[in-house]
């Protein structure tokens, strides 16, 4: 009997949904049981633990097992398949005997089990343990498709017979037998039954061989943390919509994992959206979606919580809710049933920058975590316990929680109803005549059917819901121990943020707006965290995170000094995000003999006229000077970040770029005469894609053409231009992004089509599938486009969230934007009204030079 | 100074691969004070190496990590810091200074390793294995990863010894001893799936269990004694 036999059969006899997954449990449950019990026999059957005289016997003929040696080991490979089909006609009278007369043609052995699994006797001793005992041991731990334990489905089972004095009796004369057959197997195992028996998901290790890189599924790293679930009142899954390596580089994974895991109550295990040959296997084997440290079926969570880092991670949110045997939407996820109930599924939490747009996927959240996590998400596993302590419905937690007032940052959408309307608006539509600079705004009457506001289903909860803040960084958690992947990950490093927040306003930035206000970290904090983690982690590299680590108050003697203890354990320190401007020549040599490989700058566009657009406030000036700089100290390659399609953008802007690429090159050449080496250019182009909560959230995107007609534009210019590598970012992803990153509630109905279309992995340019994005929003009959919500006086679907910016300054910073973008004329930069609205951030940021932009230490 | 750590991987560490076991290594010795020399040039690395790789999803009770550091260690210490910082199923057994005797790197002295394998058996297995044991030839195929030729080789040349320990309820028990040198090693795998095609089976190793039980240098010296 194949593997390929027991999905035909289950598939022939129509064993429903619930019962095959019920199946799969007792499987899981019942192979962790029998390979404990195995490697512990074959632990004692090492070198000298085997007797001399072991009689080699030939096989015995029946599978019964004969006590002989004392070294029986039991035929795995049989238990699995018999619980996978044990309850295979469940649904019909005397099931076990139904079920043994299916399987009868097919394996004798097999069909004796599903014979017996109802009504058999435990063996008494361990030694004549057999395949019997432990699919039936297995089958009276598992309720539907959730371990409970063998306690508690006792507890069920003698609460379902308690009018049935006979039995009662026979019940609990096995439940004795069990008790005692469970005891000798902790004897044996020197393991609790429960970690036995959650010891692993189903057939795992069978399948790691078949995968690629198993390391991201195996769990078990360097500081990861295992607990025993049943001394914790909340199991959490952190769940990072992509694969392990990039989740893994992720610090708000670090910094959520870390805090819940120092509370008691809760336990805080991983998931990741398996690699696409995992996810094959999954399906075919019926293994659901998993945690990395038990290897537990997410559906066992009480909370999942997924991490929205960017919007093309949507799609594999379906994925994994998908394999995890979990409905879509909130609406179809049990609300009226209480939280302890076995059938109940866990509450699906959301949180991260996306979560500032929460509509595009409201629909499949029951709660958004709003703003900064620590505190947000501890308090909300809080309120979970004792809503579940206290036999409360989904239904009525959710309402409790829309309706806390201690806690700031929690949204439940399934609240807030959107009202929609039809209506013609004149949408703003810069024309643009090819390959001049003339540019003219016309406005064009469109039909669309706009969000108008929320209808709330319960008048008391809030009209908005106020991002979540914590105002001390040195007070706030920060990892000292973070996990150690054991495969290679993007960042492989000990990783301290510095500081949340960006003093500067680039109107196009959702970062800079959301952080707000700039909070640092103290030095003494920092230091202290970082020889904590070197301590803890082995790492031999240190990055300082944060938004723009050139404006941290005091970043020059924190380098260096950290340069200096640094040295002397052979650690090195990266610098991601500086600025050089606000070193010393002393302190850049000190940073140039640390790292030469490469330098990033952002001057985000190639005229004045257009970084004034966007405030990005630095002169070309300065770029040269900066660049040159970073010659002398011997860097000789660095990229400059670009973005295209920005508002008000002209040809005479992406010109500019270009003009602006050459001078470098040539000030490069100057300075090469003097005996530097080679000088390499990288001039790499992105896509502008309007965010919400930033002041561009009402301006429409570039449309796909005019992406590419400007992307290619630069590259044939470019071509003239020796020695710079143009690089370019894929149009039609960043179209995507566009129709998701302003997306209100319609948005999910094209995703999930998308997604049931085999949108998947919609980041990774090879797996995205642009046909089936643009089939997607036609089929939903949406009448969408990237052109929604352009009209800076009508209402956002996103503005149920108070960012803590106020609206109107948003609005004050639009108006300025649009009245320079329509001038054409290239005005002088003034410092003044720079940071007009600086007051919205902290004070303490205030001596942050006005002339710097965003330089990153390159890869 | 040169010395040699003894672990085990089990259980699920079976997974970590060679070049991530080796930068857990380095990583472990950094935190546990022992940090590794590291060679001097352009792109320094740390010396230290494995006596035998170990294949990915193979279980051991016994692989070698030779490394070398600045100063004398004290192996007692060391040695208990390195276990608290291993994953679970991963033991640091012994630790010592490597003897003088044996200057090359480890990985030069290696000639053979013991593998205890648990496999579905059938009835008389006992009698197949000793005879496939006692064969001159026995050839199989082998396809080259790097240049996807394929050749004939005789792997009768790369077994040392093929025992049953017992037979029992569908289940065997073997120790197998083959070569595993640097240019000229065989996988276990390759030897039971012939021997289970030879007599009318299918080898699947997801339904065996393959435990590495000591590596021997050429005169048959396991490594703990050399």
């Amino acid at each position: 009997m194949t593997p390929d036999t027991i999905e035909a059969l289950l598939k022939e006899y129509e064993t429903p949904d619930h019962v095959v997954r019920h199946c799969n449990r007792v499987a899981q449950v019942a192979v962790n049981i029998a390979k404990a019990i195995n490697a512990a026999r074959f632990k004692d059957t090492d070198a000298d633990a085997i007797p001399t005289d072991v009689e080699v016997t030939g096989i015995a003929d029946d599978f019964e097992v004969t006590d002989n040696a004392g070294t029986t080991l039991l035929d795995v490979d049989l238990i699995y398949k018999a619980a996978r089909l044990h309850d295979i006609v469940r649904t019909r009278e005397n099931h076990a005997a139904e079920g043994a007369k299916i399987i009868e043609p097919y394996d004798r052995q097999v069909t004796e089990i599903i014979r017996a699994h109802m009504s058999h006797d435990l063996s008494a001793d361990l030694k004549q343990i057999t395949p019997t005992d432990i699919v039936s041991l297995a089958d009276r731990m598992v309720k539907e498709d959730k371990y409970i334990g063998f306690e508690e489905r006792m507890e069920d089972i003698l609460h379902r017979f308690k009018r049935d004095a006979h039995a009662l009796e026979v019940i609990k004369s096995r439940i004795d037998q069990t008790r005692f057959l469970i005891e000798q197997i902790e004897q044996l195992t020197g393991k609790h039954i429960d970690s036995i028996a959650l010891g692993g998901t189903v057939g795992l290790d069978d399948i790691l061989m078949k995968v690629e890189r198993p390391g991201r599924y195996i769990g078990g790293e360097m500081n990861s943390i295992i607990k025993d679930p049943s001394d914790v009142d909340v199991r959490f899954c952190f769940a990072f919509p992509d694969l392990y390596e990039v989740g893994m580089s992720f610090t708000g994974l670090q910094i959520i994992y870390g805090m819940m895991n120092a509370d008691n109550r809760i336990y805080c295990e991983r998931a990741f959206a398996p690699q696409i040959d995992m996810e094959q296997i999954m399906r075919e084997k019926g293994i659901p979606l998993f945690t990395l440290e038990t290897h537990t079926d997410v559906r066992e969570m009480d909370i999942i919580g997924f991490t929205l880092q960017f919007e093309l991670s949507y799609t594999n949110i379906l994925l994994m809710l998908e394999l995890a045997h979990i409905p879509f939407l909130t609406k179809d996820r049990d609300l009226d049933l209480p939280l302890d109930d076995v059938k109940s599924t866990p509450i699906i939490v959301a949180g991260g920058p996306n979560a500032y747009n929460p509509e595009t996927i409201a629909d499949m959240i029951d709660v958004y975590m709003i703003g900064d996590g620590e505190e947000l998400n501890e308090y909300f596993c809080h309120r979970y316990a004792d809503a579940k302590k206290f036999g409360k419905t989904k239904r009525e937690f959710l309402l409790e929680i829309a309706l806390d007032t201690q806690m700031d940052g929690m949204y439940v959408p399934s609240l807030y109803e959107p009202q929609y309307e039809k209506k013609t608006i004149a949408v703003r539509t810069p024309v643009i005549t090819d390959g001049s600079d003339i540019v003219d705004i016309s406005y064009i009457d469109t039909e669309v059917e706009e969000f108008i506001g929320f209808k709330k289903l319960d008048e008391r909860i809030p009209d908005r819901v106020k991002a979540h803040r914590i105002h001390d960084l040195d007070q706030a958690f920060f990892p000292e121990a973070p996990i150690v992947p054991f495969i290679d990950t993007i960042h492989d490093r000990a990783i301290c943020e510095i500081m949340r927040g960006c003093p500067r306003g680039c109107r196009f930035c959702q970062a800079g707006y959301m952080y707000r206000p700039v909070r640092k970290r103290s030095p003494e904090r920092i230091n202290e965290i970082i020889d904590a983690q070197l301590a803890n982690t082995g790492y031999d590299e240190v990055s300082l995170l944060s938004l723009s680590t050139g404006d941290y108050p005091g970043i020059q003697s924190l380098i260096l000094n950290l340069m200096d203890k640094l040295e002397g354990l052979d650690v090195s320190l990266s610098l991601p995000s500086m600025r050089l401007d606000t070193f010393d020549e002393e302190a850049l040599k000190r940073i140039s003999e640390y790292r030469k490989s490469g330098l990033t700058f952002a001057p985000e566009a190639g005229s004045q006229r257009l970084r004034d657009v966007i405030f990005k406030n630095i002169t070309e000036e300065v770029i040269l000077k900066t660049i040159e700089r970073t010659i002398d100290l011997g860097w000789n390659k660095v990229k400059c970040y670009f973005m295209i399609g920005l508002p008000g953008e002209t040809y005479a802007d992406l010109d500019a770029i270009v003009t602006l690429a050459r001078t470098i090159m040539k000030r490069a050449r100057q300075l090469q005469e003097k005996g530097k080496r080679t000088f390499n250019l990288t001039v790499s182009v992105s896509n502008f894609v309007p965010k919400p909560n930033t002041p561009f959230q009402w301006c429409a995107g570039n449309s796909e053409e005019e992406l590419i007609k400007k992307n290619y534009y630069l590259k044939d210019a470019f071509k003239s231009v020796k020695g710079v590598n143009f690089q370019f970012h894929d149009t039609r992803t960043s179209y995507a992004e566009m129709m998701l990153a302003k997306g209100d509630r319609r948005a999910l109905k094209a995703i999930i089509n998308a997604y049931e279309h085999g949108a998947k992995f919609d980041s990774w340019r090879e797996h995205f599938k642009y046909d089936t994005w643009v089939n997607a929003w036609a089929d939903e009959g949406l009448g969408y486009s990237k052109d929604i919500y352009v009209n800076p006086d009508g209402v956002l679907p996103w503005s149920i969230i108070d960012t803590g910016v106020d609206p109107s300054l948003l609005r004050k910073q639009y108006d300025l934007a649009m009245e320079l973008a329509e001038t054409t004329e290239i005005t002088e930069t003034t410092d003044d009204a720079r940071f007009e609205h600086s007051e919205d951030m902290t004070t303490d940021m205030g001596n942050a030079q006005t002339t710097g932009f965003c330089a990153e230490g390159g890869e | 100074m040169k010395y040699i750590l003894k672990f085990s991987k089990h259980d699920r560490t079976a997974y970590i691969s060679h070049l991530d076991l080796q930068r857990l290594f380095i990583r472990i010795l950094r935190m546990v004070g022992a940090r590794p020399t590291y060679s001097n040039g352009f792109n320094p690395h740390p010396r230290l190496s494995f006596a035998l790789p170990l294949p990915l999803g193979f279980e051991s009770d016994g692989e070698y990590l030779e490394f070398e550091v600045d100063e004398h260690l004290d192996t007692v210490v060391v040695l208990d810091r390195i276990n608290t910082r291993l994953p679970h199923g991963m033991r640091a057994l012994v630790l010592r200074e490597k003897s003088e005797a044996y200057s090359k790197p480890l990985a030069s002295y290696i000639y053979s390793s013991e593998y205890s394998i648990l496999a579905p058996a059938w009835a008389n297995v006992a009698a197949d294995v000793d005879e496939f044991a006692k064969r001159d030839s026995i050839i199989i195929e082998k396809t080259s990863r790097k240049t996807g030729k394929t050749r004939e080789i005789n792997i009768a040349e790369m077994m040392i010894s093929m025992d049953v320990i017992f037979a029992y309820n569908s289940q065997m028990l073997l120790h197998l001893r083959v070569r595993t040198q640097n240019n000229d090693s065989i996988n276990p795998n390759a030897v039971m799936s012939k021997f289970y095609q030879e007599f009318g089976h299918t080898w699947n190793p997801i339904s065996a269990h393959i435990i590495r039980k000591q590596i021997f240098i050429e005169d048959g010296t396991n490594v703990d004694e050399i």
